[in-house]
């Protein structure tokens, strides 16, 4: 009968696991509007004790070990840009978010002036100081999108509940805390079973017998009309990854959340490591002349001059790569011709190379003014293999380092 | 003849009086009116807003005529910020990575608009009337030579080539600028694009 009525209070919670706090709340202004506002204080003790619940052992480490206040200085400067939620912005939101509540948790007075329903004050002396768990949770993510009591029972602690919303309906943190020996402790046990669950946060010291922890059940159930407790006890976030001790770690710094999501601007010359750069005029062009002719023998010509382009130079020796790109479509069949690729086994429908020009030193400088040319021998001989007709060319020169560009339209008639 | 005699005339005047080609305005001393307009390549899917940046135009105003305006369109090495989508949570992640993508975006943009490049200068009065009321246009052809024309503004055209995976379906790289039967064509490696994430 016992393990009956366990497995109907097991197979009852399993039921309640997910159910939903109610969403609507994540929507509620914070009862006291101060999150979102502005401080006008900032936190004047050493950068380690106003700041410790952001640091990583690392960085804790790597802060204690700098010799001068200049080199303190940078650091500190260094790691709020890291942390700068929004960079268009002359402030450092996360800063002042922070200093506020850096304060309150000093002032301890902030849950003490809370006007919610079903939450009575508290201190966050309650839950072991401004260096303990609620503390750290405080400073960390701010006041909670909604906070709930329930007050001790004859067989369970009181308990305290945190809830944060991801701004999209979705429950990103629901810390549960519990009152044992006197302090709030955030409840860690999720996955292991509502009788472990409940044996920790009975109000009677030990292990207890089944009796009990169905009494404490019925209790608990009677009391926590809306469920929101009893769903605590089983989900801590509705992002599975997510457990109390990741939401109580210092957060990822913004710089290198970017960093790691390979989110970036394209179109930025990158200069290979150990090549020096040897500008021309040209801001933003390759000023290029294209021959190319469908008549046999007609070598298609790339012509430059040597001052037009930009150069890397390594050891006295200049190099300049250039990608080229050419669709050819027939104009009657509109077909585009098929040609072979460096890159792929089968047949594509475009030209792409890219063309290396070498140059000495002396070649470069004794006469910038001169023209070279690139003669496309493989292509030409493509050409001359081309069905008769009149084709549309499209031609794309990209300087492989600067993205300097040329465009062209043609045609060729192929006779 | 006299057929051909009016065929040349048609011609001329449907192209443009062409003219001996006078140098493009000089706009030192200028004043810029308006906008910078970036000149923009965009596109969309569920989750980001692609837009390539190719080049602007600008206004200037003559200090000594205030109704002799020049608009200027200048290329640029194309830009290319990978923007995703502003979520609801401005501290959520992808708000933070948005936000250091305008910045970074914006930051080079500067940079972009003072290594920039004219291509095309379109000289312009803003009280027309028979003595003043001609607009008289430039365009830069790629190899380097410039095309002038009078009465005629360049006409202004999006360009796609084929796509290289789907060559059935074109992708939108650039835009094209035709003046005289010349042209000027900026455009973005369609690789470039491809790695953005935008499809044809």
């Amino acid at each position: 009968m016992k393990n009956r009525m366990r497995q109907i209070i097991l197979a009852a919670a399993c039921g309640l696991s997910f159910l939903a706090v109610p969403r609507g709340l994540w929507a509620q202004e914070n009862q006291l509007g101060e999150k979102k506002e502005a401080a006008s204080v900032e936190c004047k003790k050493g950068f380690l004790d106003c700041y410790w619940f952001l640091l990583s052992p690392s960085d804790e480490k790597a802060f204690k070990n700098l010799k001068t206040d200049i080199e303190r200085q940078a650091f500190i400067e260094q790691f709020w840009k890291d942390r700068d939620p929004d960079p268009n912005t002359p402030e450092n939101e996360r800063k002042i978010e922070t200093d506020q509540w850096i304060k309150d948790v000093e002032e301890d007075t902030i849950l003490l002036r809370n006007t919610d329903v079903d939450f009575s004050p508290t201190t966050f002396r309650e839950g072991g100081g401004p260096r303990g768990e609620m503390a750290r949770i405080y400073l960390l993510h701010g006041m909670p999108d909604f906070k709930a009591k329930l007050p001790e029972g004859q067989r369970f602690v009181e308990l305290m509940m945190w809830t944060y919303g991801d701004g999209s309906g979705h429950i990103k943190y629901n810390f549960l805390f519990y009152k044992k020996y006197g302090m709030f402790k955030v409840f860690r046990l999720y996955g292991m079973g509502l009788e472990t669950a409940l044996q920790e946060i009975s109000n009677r010291f030990g292990p207890q017998d089944p009796d009990y922890i169905n009494q404490e059940w019925y209790e608990f159930q009677a009391a926590d009309i809306q469920r929101i407790f009893q769903s605590a006890l089983f989900q801590f976030s509705d992002y599975s990854k997510m457990n109390p001790d990741e939401a109580m770690k210092p957060p990822t710094p913004a710089a290198l959340l970017v960093e790691q999501s390979g989110s970036g601007v394209l179109g930025d010359p990158i200069i290979p490591p150990g090549w020096v750069m040897r500008w021309s005029t040209s801001p933003t062009s390759l000023p290029v002349r294209f021959r190319i002719s469908g008549n046999k023998g007609g070598i298609p010509l790339i012509l430059l001059k040597y001052s037009d382009v930009d150069w890397r130079e390594k050891e006295n020796e200049f190099e300049l790569v250039l990608k080229l790109r050419i669709f050819f479509q027939n104009k009657e069949t509109k077909q585009l011709v098929l040609f072979k690729s460096d890159k792929q086994k089968e047949k594509v429908p475009y030209y792409e190379r890219w063309i290396t020009k070498k140059a000495k030193k002396n070649e470069l400088l004794a006469n910038p003014d001169a023209f070279f040319a690139l003669p496309l021998v493989e292509l030409g001989r493509e050409i001359e293999n081309f069905p008769a007709g009149t084709y549309r060319v499209n031609i794309y020169l990209r300087h492989e380092v600067t993205n300097k560009d040329a465009a062209f339209v043609e045609e060729i008639v192929k006779k | 003849m006299n057929y051909l005699a009016a065929l040349l005339v048609c011609s001329t005047l449907i192209a443009g009086r062409e003219a001996d080609v006078p140098d493009p305005p000089d706009l030192r001393g200028w004043n810029m009116v308006g906008e910078r307009v970036h000149l923009e390549i965009k596109g969309e899917d569920a989750e980001k807003v692609f837009t390539e940046i190719v080049g602007f135009t600008e206004d200037y105003q003559n200090p000594n005529d205030p109704t002799e305006r020049v608009r200027v369109v200048k290329k640029i090495i194309p830009l290319i910020p990978a923007e995703m989508t502003m979520g609801d949570d401005p501290t959520s992640p992808t708000s933070i990575i948005s936000n250091y993508i305008r910045k970074k975006s914006n930051d080079k943009l500067k940079k972009r608009y003072e290594n920039s490049e004219a291509i095309a200068y379109m000289r312009y009065h803003l009280l027309r009337d028979a003595r003043t009321g001609r607009t008289e246009s430039w365009l830069r052809t790629q190899e380097g030579p410039w095309i002038y024309r009078e009465g005629v503004e360049p006409d202004r055209s999006t360009f796609s080539e084929p796509s290289k995976d789907d060559p059935e379906e074109p992708i939108l790289v650039g835009i094209k600028f035709s003046l005289g039967g010349e042209y000027r064509i900026l455009k973005i490696d369609q690789d470039f694009i491809v790695k953005h994430g935008r499809r044809p």
